[in-house]
């Protein structure tokens, strides 16, 4: 039921507002590039590249490991409330 | 696999996967605008800081892209800041437009987005050398061309100009990413000019200074080179191939204009029958013998080395005797015409060349000749010769067209001692008196294939004056 009120809440969305905001997401995918605080994430061939905001800036070292989360699309950025990184 | 939670926010929700394919396409690597071909008045930046960089927010930009332009007019034109000295006067000549586009395909403009506030659409601004043009106009996730045009006055030549795009200035968030492919810039402008000199003389002999300084004044982009100063115009034309696609590279030009004096328009157009990988748009001549010279037939025959030279033709005013005795044509003294550049001025190669396409093979030509005989007295006056005895071939290319060979024999030497060579030669008696600058004459300077632009009252080295070659440019910078 709460998955289904999330899919209603991101259809509405999409077809009401043309904007990329209020798109909530996960993801998962690869760290191909980090600049300050706004990672490009690699979801595979067929899926654009992510570029998701974390509070926390990551360093160059996150490049090339697998991360997780949950993020809100505000313009080109999704700004993740989760943001699970591969250890 | 092991995790950790890096950022926790409240209120997390679990979407499907799947639904990923919904979010807009934000990044892509490469255009499907292909930029233009480099060439004259079109340079390209395609690889290099500012392009390529994948969709970049505000805190990966500005993105500043260099363009490159060479030097496509004259290098006095240009200030230490790479800027034109005075780009009307240029653009009033043909020489250089008024504008120059620039053109870049941007990724993903939301421009037109509809957001809530406070949030804005996308407002990237672009820059060209320091002064703010435009904002980018565009679509999600879509590339555009996109172009700005600028006056040619804010470029810079020589030296790099900077594109400049300052992205998503409207947000104090950052909302929005852009990227660009490559950035192309073209306007018009006039193609080069390379002077080409005549035989037994150098570049900076025949043009410096007066005819460079009147060029530097004009605006032109040019150069000069100096070739074998007696080589054949073969060999003269492999020279200038190699110089000419030198100079032609630098500016990405294909396309070149031809100022050639004497000789330097017979190395032209051999350069013409070498089948360059550039194209020689016009010729202009200053008396190029383009059907010989019958003063350069007769230094052939003395230079044979025959014990006796005998005209079987008539001579009526012993001018020829005259010729073959004493003048400095004869190859007698030093620092005159030679071989073998000598054998293409004669009227046998003119005609040969001709035959073989070797000449009248550039169009258009545009072709002064000259007439030393400047008060019209039918006589070369002391004042109207450029050399002491220039009456002598003057007389001779006034009255006779051309001298052939007609056969060479031995007879027995001076009381029956050894043998001595014959050359026996025909002297052709001209019809009528031909106009002449002392060394061509106006009929060789001007055959049926060129633009006849006049006979003018100049010797052979006074024709090198600026209000001629000015002339070519008027005729020739509108071709490009």
């Amino acid at each position: 039921m709460r998955i289904l009120c999330v899919l209603l809440l991101s259809v509405g969305s999409t077809v009401f507002s043309p904007a990329k905001a209020a798109d909530a997401l996960d993801f998962q995918g690869v760290v191909v590039a980090v600049n300050g605080s706004i990672i490009e994430v690699d979801r595979g061939s067929s899926v654009a590249p992510l570029y998701v905001r974390a509070d926390n800036a990551l360093s160059e070292t996150a490049v090339g490991k697998m991360v997780s989360g949950s993020c809100v699309m505000r313009g080109d950025l999704c700004t993740a409330t989760v943001l699970n990184v591969e250890e | 696999m092991n995790m950790r939670t890096l950022v926790s926010g409240a209120g997390a929700v679990a979407v499907l996967y799947a639904f990923t394919s919904l979010i807009p396409a934000v990044a892509q690597t490469t255009s499907p605008f292909q930029p233009p071909d480099e060439k004259l008045g079109v340079y390209v930046s395609n690889s290099g800081p500012g392009l390529d960089t994948g969709c970049t927010f505000r805190s990966g930009g500005p993105l500043l892209i260099n363009i490159d332009v060479p030097i496509v007019v004259g290098e006095t034109q240009i200030n230490a800041d790479g800027t034109l000295v005075d780009a009307n006067t240029l653009v009033n000549r043909g020489i250089i437009g008024r504008k120059a586009i620039i053109s870049f395909p941007v990724f993903d403009i939301d421009s037109s987005a509809a957001v809530r506030p406070p949030d804005s659409p996308e407002v990237d601004v672009v820059s060209f050398n320091g002064v703010t043009k435009d904002t980018l106009t565009g679509s999600n996730g879509q590339w555009t061309n996109d172009s700005i045009e600028v006056d040619i006055s804010e470029l810079k030549f020589g030296m790099p100009n900077e594109l400049r795009i300052d992205i998503d200035t409207q947000n104090s968030d950052e909302l929005w990413c852009m990227a660009v492919d490559w950035v192309s810039m073209q306007f018009d402008v006039a193609l080069p000019y390379v002077l080409a000199h005549g035989i037994n003389t150098t570049g900076p002999d025949t043009w410096e200074p007066d005819i460079t300084r009147q060029l530097d004044d004009f605006g032109v982009r040019y150069t000069f080179f100096t070739v074998g100063r007696n080589g054949s115009a073969a060999a003269n034309a492999t020279q200038l191939n190699t110089n000419i696609k030198s100079f032609l590279d630098d500016i990405k030009a294909d396309k070149v204009h031809i100022i050639a004096h004497s000789k330097g328009g017979l190395d032209s157009q051999a350069l013409k029958a070498l089948g360059p990988e550039f194209t020689i748009r016009s010729l202009s001549t200053l008396s190029t013998p383009h059907l010989g010279s019958v003063v350069a037939d007769i230094n052939i025959i003395q230079l044979m080395n025959a014990d006796r030279l005998v005209n079987v033709g008539q001579d009526p005013n012993g001018f020829i005797s005259s010729l073959l005795s004493v003048t400095p044509w004869a190859g007698r003294f030093s620092n005159v015409p030679e071989r073998p550049g000598l054998d293409d001025l004669t009227t046998q190669a003119a005609a040969t060349a001709l035959l073989n396409r070797q000449r009248n093979n550039i169009s258009p030509t545009f072709a002064y000749g000259g007439n030393a005989d400047t008060n019209g007295d039918g006589t070369l006056q002391s004042s109207e010769r450029p050399f002491v005895r220039a009456d002598i071939p003057w007389n001779v290319m006034r009255n006779f067209t051309q001298a052939r060979v007609v056969r060479t024999f031995t007879q027995p030497g001076f009381l029956g001692f050894g043998t001595r060579t014959v050359i026996e030669f025909r002297a052709a008696v001209a019809s009528a008196p031909l106009r002449n600058d002392v060394v061509v004459t106006a009929n060789s300077a001007r055959p049926s294939y060129v633009t006849d632009l006049g006979v003018v009252l100049e010797n052979h080295s006074t024709i090198v004056d600026f209000s001629y070659v000015e002339e070519f440019l008027n005729r020739t910078l509108p071709l490009r």
